[in-house]
């Protein structure tokens, strides 16, 4: 019975999430060249501040499969430049650095949010929508993946 | 052998000379006069604790705040003659893209949620310590947009950092050669609580919600 139980629970469990994947599918911010062992979600650009020429791009990345992915950040239209960055305390204030790549280890979530890692974008050449979607392009691996970002108020 | 005897009788010879035993005696019999001295340590340590509270007491006072004069969108902007009830102070740059905006949003938020009446007494103060490349436009346009009432500083070199270090704040201008900026601002993230005098009342340091934000500032209004 114990057993049987286990099993409903475990085959439910694994319809709900077959059952939602199209779902996530759906929201992913994975947009013509996908990447399959990528899963992308919460993919927002927080809409630039008048005064200031520079904005991030957040997002959940998931590494779905069994090996360390490596991401680096090609470029996002309409920004003039894009960069890896990550918040961090040094010395007691708050410090940025760039990064040249990501590496998010096997089976693994990294989540860009505030105050840690983000993308950095710079000048965007026009103005930006809320709710307009931007595509971002990646290499994972040196394979080209682009993802969708949505435009966000702070 | 024949040295003992004067070594162990000295201590006791000098204790108890017969002139001072009646003294001692004298002294626990009646109790009152047994430390004589005890008053005027008490003097001592009352004065002294006063003289030191009251250096410290003003001593600390610049260390903590106090009055200012910046640059607001071009014109002179003075703390004494525009300071609220409560001023929330924070110290940034306005090409900061993550924490600085961050920071200012939960306090917009935190804004958003006072009363009017509240809101009235409040006031956010913003002041960017990248005299470099932010302009006093700038400062002000980026700060507005959190919220209406927010205010934008940025002033000369020597008068950010004095104001900033009189609240204890600090930031470093670091070179980023790879960067397409070319530099970033490492700068202290903490939202600083001024009274209408100027004086650090309370901080948060790593502001990242608005509802401790709200809490501390129903607190002090």
């Amino acid at each position: 019975m114990n057993l049987n139980f286990r099993l409903l629970g475990v085959v439910s469990l694994l319809t709900g999430m077959i059952s939602l994947s199209p779902c996530l599918a759906a929201e992913v911010g994975v947009v013509g060249k996908g990447h399959s062992n990528l899963e992308i979600s919460e993919a927002r650009v927080f809409a630039p501040r008048k005064g200031s020429n520079t904005t991030a791009a957040y997002a959940i990345l998931k590494n779905t499969s069994d090996k360390p992915m490596q991401i680096t950040f090609q470029k996002m239209a309409p920004f003039k430049s894009v960069e890896i960055h990550e918040s961090l305390e040094k010395d007691g204030r708050m410090a940025m650095q760039k990064l040249e790549s990501l590496t998010i280890p096997a089976k693994s979530l990294l989540e860009l949010k505030p105050g840690s890692h983000h993308f950095m974008l710079f000048d965007a050449t026009a103005s930006l929508k809320e709710g307009e979607m931007l595509t971002g392009q990646l290499s994972i691996d040196g394979q080209a993946t682009d993802i969708s970002f949505k435009v966000v108020p702070r | 052998m024949k040295s003992q005897p004067p070594s162990s009788s000295g201590p006791s010879a000098l204790l108890s000379p017969d002139s001072k035993s009646p003294d001692l005696k004298s002294a626990k019999g009646s109790g009152v006069t047994s430390f004589p001295w005890l008053p005027l340590i008490v003097a001592l340590v009352l004065t002294g604790g006063l003289i030191g509270g009251w250096s410290y007491y003003l001593l600390k006072q610049p260390s903590a705040g106090g009055d200012f004069t910046l640059n607001h969108g071009g014109q002179n902007w003075h703390f004494g003659s525009r300071a609220k009830s409560l001023n929330l102070l924070y110290v940034g740059y306005v090409k900061c893209p993550d924490v600085c905006p961050m920071s200012l949003s939960f306090a917009s938020q935190a804004f958003q949620k006072l009363s009017v009446e509240e809101k009235s007494k409040a006031q956010l103060i913003f002041i960017s310590v990248d005299v470099d490349h932010d302009t006093a436009q700038s400062v002000a346009e980026y700060a507005q947009q959190f919220d209406p009432s927010f205010v934008g500083l940025t002033g000369a070199r020597e008068m950010i950092d004095q104001t900033i270090r009189s609240v204890g704040a600090s930031y470093v201008v670091e070179n980023a050669p790879g960067s397409y900026l070319g530099y970033s601002v490492a700068h202290t993230d903490r939202l600083f609580f001024l009274d209408s005098k100027g004086r650090v009342i309370d901080t948060i340091p790593n502001p990242r919600s608005s509802e401790l934000i709200v809490e501390k500032m129903k607190e002090h209004l």
